[in-house]
């Protein structure tokens, strides 16, 4: 068997993983457009804190590929893929051909028009997040754009570096897609109280360059924030553009439980795919770490012949914000329909809420009381019945 | 009518049939420690006893088990393991009063006997008719016979 | 892996599971160290970490700080390498692991280690009703309650019955 496996993070090496737990003689090939072996992007912020040293940013040594007897592509991009021959067409010209392929390419972060030019990076890359550290050590006026996870982990690491940055989120609360609005505004009046600036609503029109480069950021009603650096985190989207055309895609690349595309043959998992959440009502793009480490094992079970199925995606989000630690998974929003209400509590720094759906807990918020998160999470596993008994409301 | 697998203690001799038949249907392989039914045996009192899932009316290892992985199939009597979601904790291994639960010692999900839905294997090789595939009452009939029996010898 | 079992309907708060396990990791009698919690509200009553054969935390685990070590038959954590970004938290559904600040970095990952250096989990050891069990592996754990029970079996009599 030819195993060829596109990307190599988190689903490409859960993936190898599984394959060699079944097929120990298989021809295993990875292929990923970075030329160091894979490294951990979540945890990028805390590299930038200093609590990562950047050797810890790596997931493997080169010696993993060699002792799971793994050929290498590093630094070699994927360009064309014929599902008909079973063939992968790679930047330098090589051709290889597979039994079958796992997309794993993962997600870009996505850039706004504005943001081409010099003075404003992302972070997703180990290289963004030297740049941000070096700009931070010395000192540097950092702007974050974007109020969701990543651009408010970035702000608690800045600050733990002793730089106070600047927040601006575009929607009127900060991470307004995994919190309710009490836990935002929580949030937001603790990382105020430590110094952070955090604007909502304030969208950016443009960056204002000077002489000596970017010297601020200014926003569509016309008010300027002055700093060096602009750190653009506004989420990522899922990279498809190898497999556009062959495969069924809508947001990232369908799959069903079993990871399997639209293509008998190939497979796809982490960050790239679209599969089925836990309800079975839709499909999801979920761009979580343990998503990616299960549904690389699941992908790689199946392609070697074993059979094994992605219990679904449920998107949950855990973070740490300055001391606080801050937990949410599931359904948040309560449409005004019948059967749907929310229970919450709050007691002092601990704040609650239950998202339920006739009598089960389908969402989950929880901030300064994380250690009911996975007893909650496993109860909106099972179907979300009895949630009465862990939560005394 | 409902249908029981029923386990005779003093009619078996054994022979590790059901073990070996069970591991085949299951895995593939005939490996005893890969069966869902069980032989226990003393030597000192001469008896031999397959111990096997008993299907409770109200299963522990259901009521435990913290991923739902453990559940009676609805459109079937049958018990089955929804290995996907199994992420072996054991708690269903700790909770079997019986030790009818175990966990796959290569894959570490739970095992369980599902009777084979609906035929089970262990049955159909058992020579001694220690192992029977019957309902409750022919069970319980011969249970009384065999108090009687002893109530009264002839 | 091994295998640890828990009762709550056994369990009498007498706390000394707690105890043990503050005295066995370095804590201070404040139970702070403690890596086995008895609730008396709140879910779940007993808390302790299960040593899944494969680990929920270990799969969340961004920085590979949680490992199986298939040898001592634990997972367990380096906190070396732990960052304290929660995901194990989140994920383990016997609410087993803390976060506590063990080095003075700040908050990290802590949970039972299976007492790996004892060969045998000290709480279980100390546990006088049999609340907390243990076994090196789960084959152990039933091929004993099965001898038990099988043990119990009178000649003569029909045993079991699996519905169908």
């Amino acid at each position: 068997m030819n195993y060829v496996v596109v990307g190599s993070s988190a689903a490409g090496l859960s993936a190898i993983h599984a394959i060699r737990k079944l097929d120990p003689c298989g021809n295993i090939t990875v292929v990923d457009e970075e030329s160091r072996p894979a490294y951990s992007r979540v945890l990028l912020t805390h590299y930038i804190a200093g609590r990562v040293a950047e050797r810890d940013l790596f997931l493997v040594e080169e010696a993993f590929y060699r002792s799971y007897g793994v050929r290498t592509l590093l630094g070699v991009r994927a360009t064309g893929l014929d599902p008909g021959r079973r063939q992968l067409y790679l930047a330098d010209g090589r051709v290889l051909d597979y039994d079958s392929l796992l997309v794993a390419t993962g997600a870009r972060a996505v850039v706004p028009s504005w943001s081409r030019t010099g003075g404003v990076t992302g972070l997703r890359t180990r290289e963004d997040a030297v740049r941000i550290r070096n700009a931070a050590l010395a000192g540097r006026r950092v702007v974050i754009v974007g109020g969701g996870p990543v651009g408010v982990k970035l702000a608690c690491a800045l600050l733990e570096l002793g730089v106070t940055p600047t927040l601006l989120a575009s929607s009127p609360r900060i991470l307004s897609q995994v919190a309710d609005r009490e836990a935002s505004l929580m949030l937001e009046q603790h990382l105020l109280r430590h110094g952070v600036r955090v604007r909502c609503g304030a969208e950016v029109g443009e960056v204002a360059a000077g002489p000596r480069g970017t010297e601020g950021v200014v926003l569509s009603d016309g008010s300027t924030v002055p700093c060096q650096l602009l750190v653009v985190c506004k989420g990522v989207e899922p990279r498809t553009e190898l497999v556009a055309g062959h495969l069924a895609v809508r947001r990232g690349v369908l799959v069903d439980n079993g990871m399997r595309t639209s293509v008998p043959g190939v497979y796809a998992a982490g960050d790239v795919a679209e599969s089925p959440d836990i309800w079975g009502e839709g499909t999801r793009v979920s761009a979580i770490w343990p998503h990616a480490v299960k549904q690389g094992k699941v992908a790689g079970t199946n392609m070697a012949g074993g059979r094994d199925l992605f219990p679904g995606v449920l998107p949950r989000n855990a973070m740490d914000v300055l001391g606080m630690p801050f937990v949410s998974m599931g359904l948040l929003h309560v449409p005004a329909a019948a059967g749907w209400r929310s229970v919450s509590r709050r007691r002092g720094n601990s704040y609650l809420r239950l998202v339920i759906r006739g009598e089960s807990v389908v969402g989950a918020v929880l901030l300064g009381c994380p250690q009911l998160a996975g007893p909650i999470q496993a109860a909106i596993r099972k179907g979300g019945r009895g949630w009465e008994q862990l939560v005394p409301l | 009518m409902e249908k029981f697998l029923v386990v005779y203690p003093d009619l078996c001799t054994g022979c590790r049939q059901c073990e070996l038949a069970c591991s085949y249907h299951h895995e593939g392989v005939y490996s005893p420690s890969l069966s869902r039914i069980r032989l226990v045996k003393f030597e000192d009192r001469c008896l031999n006893v397959p111990v096997v899932c008993s299907y409770c009316e109200k299963p522990p290892c259901e009521a435990l088990c913290p991923t739902g992985a453990m559940s009676t199939v609805p459109e079937g009597p049958y018990a089955l393991v929804r290995e996907d979601r199994c992420i072996g904790c054991k708690e269903c291994v700790h909770a079997c009063p019986l030790g009818a639960v175990q966990l796959h010692p290569g894959s570490g999900v739970a095992m369980r006997c599902d009777l084979c839905r609906g035929d089970p294997a262990c049955v159909k090789v058992c020579a001694a008719g220690a192992i029977r595939y019957e309902p409750l009452d022919a069970a319980v009939r011969e249970k009384r016979r065999a108090r009687a029996t002893s109530l009264n010898p002839l | 892996m091994l295998s640890i079992g828990v009762d709550p309907a056994r369990c009498t708060r007498c706390r000394r599971c707690e105890a043990v396990c503050e005295m066995t990791h370095g804590g201070d009698g404040q139970g702070g160290r403690s890596r086995v919690r008895i609730r008396d509200s709140g879910w779940p009553p007993i808390s302790i970490c299960r040593h899944c054969e494969s680990a929920p935390c270990a799969d969340a685990c961004v920085s590979g700080a949680i490992r199986l070590d298939p040898v001592a038959g634990v997972v367990e954590i380096d906190v070396a390498r732990c960052v304290g970004c929660w995901s194990c938290v989140m994920e383990c559904p016997f609410a087993a692991i803390a976060m506590v600040d063990v080095a003075g970095q700040g908050a990290r990952a802590y949970k039972c280690d299976g007492c790996r250096e004892w060969g045998f989990p000290r709480c279980v050891a100390y546990c006088p009703t049999g609340a907390l069990r243990a076994g090196a592996g789960a084959g152990e754990m039933s091929g004993r309650v099965r001898r038990q029970r099988a043990a119990r079996v009178l000649p003569g009599r029909p045993t079991g019955g699996a519905r169908a």
